[in-house]
């Protein structure tokens, strides 16, 4: 080896351990993390591949890291250092497979290793504890075998299983790689290629069949909470327009690489290129369909690594090619004031400015989880979720909360808190129902009556006659011993749909027609909450339709007196503003009748609907009837 | 680390080959500029005016702002069709507008490197000029019609640039160029000298029938609007050129706009002034009848006085300079270098160019230079891409708010209003509304200001004739001046008559050929009623009746005492009928220098009510030499009983 190459090696080495450097100096935990450490955890502890301590359910998308960081977790019984070291020493691995293995020459390395240094995307999750890191290092894994090996007699079985563990670490992620591993198995047309193709998947399949047996399902809970939330395919993808926005607002660079790279595939056109940047260009049109995701840039660190890893194929034999494309990388890198190498331990915020419902999380987290923030006596970082959990878990009770930060909560919590989200990430009925409100892009589902009873007692409280039903097949499912009959019989009725109608006739609320302003016969105070022309609420919920907008400025209804009842207005089934209306129980026995005034920007706004559900009381509940007052 | 790849020996050709590379580097460029426009990208509230006719016209009402009037209120036909051809398909107008303008910009820059700019070199200094401009940029999205115009120029510039050799050569360049008028009128001044030159080098006869075939499209609109409109210009140029405002004083504040744009922009007229200097010093021919283009449409924005929108005059004759300064030729060391140096110097130097603003750009504070803002610093707050919270579907700007809340309580009529952008289209097609600014008022648009000097470029406000607010609620004419009701009477049968109606014919020719400038020009003359300070001297007692002698009733528009010098007074005591409500204006020399309204006092007696009037500070600083009564409403009895001046 010449001095020159030597010399190129050495600075090849010296960027590596720069990137690793801005990573360390960045290096910080999300509250989603502390969800697979709670997972870990109770792994650790022998409870089981359990979240709630109660039942089985998947909550995390990716099993493979949640494993292997339990794994690592079951030795140390630390879950800060233990993550943060997992996350480093992946993405340090993940670079150097990058530019020893991929790059095509050392100033493309140079080049590829700058960009992911200055990408806010990359360096935010090569640690963060959820499963980038992972990817990063099965991703470059999966080229490096595809560029490298391919005289090698495993080669179509690497792939595969590289592969496979990609699914295992993100579904979705799998697009990236998917025309290289077909182009893969296309040119070597053999019976040899499917066996060897079906021996890669091994740990996919093996997974998906575990998965179905113990859990009850074959995908992770928070999917289906997503796909059945009832949120249009139209908002998604307006969604997803705004996480893109997002990104090109709060890191321009990581996008523009990603974006110039496909471009300029299509015209300079090798095999490799184009093969990756379709992959790409799907994963990109995927993320914009299904609305992104939350954590600003958290689904564009593998896209861009793919982009780098295309980029760093062509040819740079000549060094002054190189030289305005890093000029202009530099340039756009260091214009944001997030850029990474700039942001030192005074990073972060406390308060949380969300755009379109998306944040910087590192922002939000740094100032407690940070790597140069974090006191090493201080077990739970001073964060207010951390203490809270902790001082349930002192407390020795068992506490149900419904609660919709549960990462931190969760895991200092310990296994005597079960946490309910509202979303229904993490509970088999909520993810099965659909979300309050069509454009709720969150999912928060309306509880049903009787189920947090049911979830603090064991027993089914359900009211509602169908989804009691319904939830007896998930208890059996999420509960039931596992080697039953009656539950595989459930498990394969239900993952065929076969009890779906009970769900639909839950979901079937009645709604009724407001005529002249006014429904039902005026009732007076006292009057039997049971009276014949009265309306007996027995299901979640009671829709009321007026039919033409109204502004009228106030109501009267009559309702059984000692219940709790929330009112919502709507105008175009967009809920508009609600009121609570409560009695005092020494009033009269019977209905009670109320006469309110609306929100002034509700009147002035109009509505033409509204909903009528009761909160919380005996049980029974009724309505008499409705008016509307000028 | 070179590793053996059986595709890379195909890819390094193609990577050296100069074409290829060319090529990527211009894919670059596209896309650095593409990123560029997503962080600027925003709506302007006069994007919302055309958004009205669109959404009016997409739900079958016509090409109309107030569904009642057949009133052009966009200046931009071919833009207006290109979004109402998504629009109708969408019915959204935020995203529709936005993405339609990347697209359409993004198209147009891709063109220009294309075509325009030599590879390499010429590619880099024109993405950079480009991308540093902050008119350009700015207007790359904004909702108007500026990135179809750019587009259209980069075509013409491209088809006139390679040679004009044919019959249907000259027929594409003047349909490029009669599109290009029909989205933007005044850009004929741009394609003009090169078209006439492109129809001087071709046989005459063939020439003109080209130049006619080509034409189609102009001659179509126009045709269409005189039919359909009534007149062959859009109601905004109505409203911002038959205002009475002296043309030295346009002209003034034309250049006023040329200095705003030099000190927030200073890249812009820097390239244009460079192009223009290269086309006509170093082109032949074809150069400087694109420079004399630019020179034409310069002149004429320092004759309309400019705009109230910083830079946005700038931009399309920006295309033209810039494709003038790339086709000059450049030598690397002496040439390129300096000049792509200095773009980058000058561009970056400045703390409004467009790379270096992002989603925290704006400022609601409106801050004025001589009438004219930087209007995406004003609005990007509230229609920014990266600010943009599709949640909210009305626009949160107190106008769009406001126009949600007069939709949702089912009013009719929106009276003397301005900001007609998220107003109108968020209060839906139901409402009337009545724009001071007489953008989309046909008679308001043809009156001239009160004040000759103290008006703001593009918001000229009119005075509400008296009768003409009830008139339009209650549909029969009650204006009280007999030649502005005859005028309104002719102006209502081309806006509202039927179509094809011959009275509407006979309205329409007697309109366009002027014959009934003389009903305004009367009404100009008299509105005002002048009377000397001496005539109102004399204190009336409260209680006074209103139609007493000596009492001066107010028969016109306005009523104006023209005092016996310039007055720097502390207080003024005025008596006035006082069930009515007006308005007092301080002028000095022609310009309102400061007014208050004043309301009926309840348990005042009936008949003059004096009122003692505390003068604002700007007019006790610079003095006033005429007090003006203007009645605002009222029970048509308007009378002032006297007005005193105390030192």
């Amino acid at each position: 080896m010449s001095l020159k190459e030597e010399c190129a090696n050495l600075a090849v080495i010296l960027f590596a351990v720069f990137f690793i450097g801005v990573v360390v100096r960045t290096a910080w935990l999300s509250d989603s993390a502390f969800v697979d450490l709670r997972i870990a955890d109770n792994l650790a502890h022998g409870f089981g591949f359990r979240w709630n301590m109660d039942e089985r359910v998947l909550v995390t998308d990716h099993p493979l890291w949640t494993l292997i960081l339990a794994g690592f977790y079951f030795f140390t019984e630390e879950p800060y250092y233990t993550t943060i070291l997992l996350s480093v020493g992946l993405s340090f691995a993940a670079i150097l497979v990058f530019a020893l293995g991929i790059a095509s020459s050392e100033p493309a390395a140079i080049v590829g290793i700058s960009i992911l240094a200055l990408s806010k995307a990359f360096v935010d999750y090569s640690t963060s504890g959820l499963e980038t890191a992972l990817l990063h290092f099965l991703l470059v894994g999966f080229l490096m075998v595809w560029l490298n090996h391919e005289q090698r007699r495993w080669y179509l079985f690497l792939l595969a299983l590289m592969f496979s563990l990609v699914l295992l670490t993100r579904v979705e992620a799998g697009v990236l790689i998917l025309p290289l591993l077909a182009a893969a198995g296309w040119k070597r047309r053999t019976p040899s290629t499917i066996l060897a193709l079906l021996a890669g998947f091994v740990p996919f399949l093996c997974w998906e069949v575990f998965s179905l047996l113990y859990f009850g399902f074959p995908r992770a809970t928070p999917s289906y909470a997503v796909s059945r939330s009832g949120v249009s395919a139209g908002i998604w993808v307006i969604q997803g327009i705004h996480y893109h926005l997002n990104s090109i607002n709060l890191d321009p660079l990581t996008l523009s690489v990603i974006v110039s790279v496909l471009v300029v595939t299509c015209l300079v056109r090798d095999r490799f290129s184009l093969l990756m940047a379709l992959g790409t260009g799907l994963y990109l049109a995927g993320t914009l369909l299904c609305g992104g995701d939350r954590m600003s840039g958290h689904l564009f660190s593998a896209p861009l690594f793919c982009a780098v890893a295309i980029l760093s194929r062509w040819d740079a034999s000549l060094l002054k090619t190189w030289l305005p494309v890093w000029g202009l990388i530099l340039a756009v890198g260091f214009h944001t004031e997030d850029c990474p190498v700039l942001s030192g331990p005074n990073y972060g915020r406390t308060e949380v400015r969300l755009d379109n419902l998306i944040a910087n999380e590192r922002e939000v987290f740094y100032p407690w989880t940070g790597l140069s923030r974090v006191q090493r006596e201080q077990n739970n970082f001073g964060h207010s979720w951390a203490i809270r959990g902790e001082m349930l878990r002192n407390s020795g009770d068992r506490a149900t909360l419904v609660e919709s930060n549960v990462g931190m909560l969760g895991y200092f919590g310990g296994p005597g808190v079960y946490l309910l989200h509202p979303c229904g990430l993490a509970d088999p009925l909520l993810a099965r129902m659909p979300g309050k409100h069509p454009t709720d892009i969150l999912g928060e589902r309306r509880l049903p009556k009787g189920y947090l009873k049911s979830l603090e007692t064991g027993t089914n409280c359900i009211h509602e006659q169908h989804l009691s039903k319904y939830y007896d097949k998930i208890v059996l499912l999420t509960r039931g011993d596992l080697g039953s009959k009656d539950r595989l019989k459930t498990l394969i009725a239900l993952n065929m749909g076969v009890y779906d109608h009970l769900l639909d006739g839950y979901l079937s609320e009645p709604v009724y027609s407001v005529t002249n302003a006014s429904f039902g016969t005026p009732a007076e105070e006292g009057d039997p909450w049971d009276a014949p022309d009265n309306l007996i609420i027995e299901s979640s919920t009671v829709g009321f339709d007026f039919g033409t907008l109204q502004h009228s400025p106030m109501f009267e209804i009559s309702l059984d007196h000692n219940d709790r009842y929330r009112l919502t207005f709507q105008l175009d089934s967009v809920p508009q503003g609600e009121l609570l209306l409560e009695t005092d129980r020494r009033t009269t026995p019977g209905l009670t009748v109320y006469r309110a005034a609306l929100p002034s920007e509700v009147v002035s706004r109009g509505y033409d609907s509204f909903i009528l559900e009761p909160v919380s009381g005996d049980g029974f509940y009724s309505m008499g009837h409705f008016r509307l007052l000028e | 680390m070179n590793l053996p790849d059986p595709s890379r020996e195909s890819m390094t050709e193609q990577r050296r080959n100069p074409r290829t590379r060319d090529r990527v580097l211009m894919a670059l460029a596209t896309v650095l500029f593409g990123v560029v426009l997503v962080r600027t990208a925003w709506l302007c509230d006069d994007a919302y005016i055309t958004l009205r006719t669109v959404d009016n016209f997409t739900h079958g009402f016509g090409l109309r702002w107030n569904i009642a009037d057949r009133v052009q209120a966009y200046t931009h036909p071919l833009w207006m069709f290109l979004i109402s051809s998504v629009y109708s398909f969408t019915e959204e107008p935020y995203y529709t507008a936005l993405f339609l303008s990347i697209g359409v910009s993004t198209a147009a820059v891709a063109l220009f490197l294309l075509k325009l700019a030599p590879p390499g070199r010429g590619v880099l200094l024109a993405a950079t000029v480009l991308i540093l401009s902050k008119a350009f940029v700015d207007y790359s999205t904004s909702g108007l019609e500026n990135p179809l115009t750019h587009l259209l120029l980069v075509l013409f510039l491209w088809l006139f640039f390679q040679g004009v050799e044919s019959g249907l050569g000259l027929l594409a360049l003047s349909g490029v160029a009669a599109l290009g008028t029909v989205n933007r009128l005044d850009t004929a001044l741009l394609f003009a000298p090169a078209v006439a030159l492109a129809w001087w080098k071709r046989p005459k006869i063939k020439g003109t029938l080209a130049l006619l075939a080509g034409g189609i499209p102009l001659i179509a609109w126009t045709t269409f609007s005189l039919v359909y409109y009534g007149f062959p210009f859009p109601n905004t140029a109505y409203a911002k050129l038959s205002t009475g405002v002296p043309p030295s004083t346009l002209a003034l504040q034309g250049i006023h706009y040329f200095v705003n744009s030099i000190s927030m922009d200073p890249l812009t007229l820097l390239v244009i002034g460079a192009g223009m200097f290269l086309g006509w010093i170093q082109g032949g021919a074809a150069e400087r009848a694109v420079a004399l283009g630019v020179c034409f449409y310069l002149v004429y924005v320092i004759r309309v006085g400019g705009d109230f929108m910083s830079g946005r005059f700038f931009s399309a004759p920006l295309v033209f300079a810039l494709a003038l300064v790339v086709r000059s030729p450049l030598r690397f060391w002496k040439e390129w270098l300096p000049a792509t140096t200095l773009v980058l110097f000058v561009g970056l130097s400045s703390p409004l160019c467009p790379v270096r603003t992002g989603g925290e750009y704006g400022n609601p504070e409106l801050v004025l230079d001589n009438g004219i803002a930087d209007e995406r610093k004003i609005y990007y707050g509230w229609t920014g891409l990266l600010k943009h919270d599709w949640r909210v579907p009305v626009i949160q700007h107190k106008w769009g708010t406001e126009g949600a809340e007069f939709r949702a309580r089912g009013d009719c009529f929106i009276p003397n209003r301005t900001g007609m952008g998220f107003l109108g289209y968020f209060s839906g097609p139901r409402v009337h509304i009545l724009d001071q600014h007489g953008l989309t008022e046909p008679l308001l648009a043809r009156l001239e200001v009160f004040d000759k000097e103290g008006w703001r470029i593009g918001h000229m406000v009119r005075e509400v004739p008296r009768g003409y607010r009830e008139t339009l609620e209650g549909g029969e004419s009650r204006i009280a001046d007999p030649d502005l009701a005859e005028y309104h009477e002719l102006l209502g049968l081309i806006t509202r008559g039927n179509l094809f109606d011959r009275k509407r014919w006979a309205a329409i020719l007697r309109m366009n050929l002027g014959e009934c400038n003389l009903l305004l020009g009367d009404y100009h003359r008299n509105r005002i009623q002048h009377l000397r300070a001496a005539d109102v001297a004399l204190p009336r007692p409260d209680g006074a009746r209103w139609e007493d002698s000596g009492v001066k009733r107010i028969s016109r528009e306005a009523l104006q005492v023209e005092l016996d010098r310039t007055h720097f007074s502390n207080e003024m005591e005025i008596s006035l009928d006082g069930n009515d409500v007006y308005r007092i204006d301080l002028v000095l020399r022609d310009t309102r220098i400061a007014d208050f309204v004043i309301e009926p006092e309840s348990g005042a007696p009936t008949g003059l009510v004096t009122r003692k009037l505390a003068v604002p500070a700007a007019a006790r600083w610079r003095g006033f030499d005429s007090v003006r009564v203007v009645p605002l409403s009222g029970d048509e009895r308007y009378s002032v009983g006297h007005l005193i001046l105390k030192e």
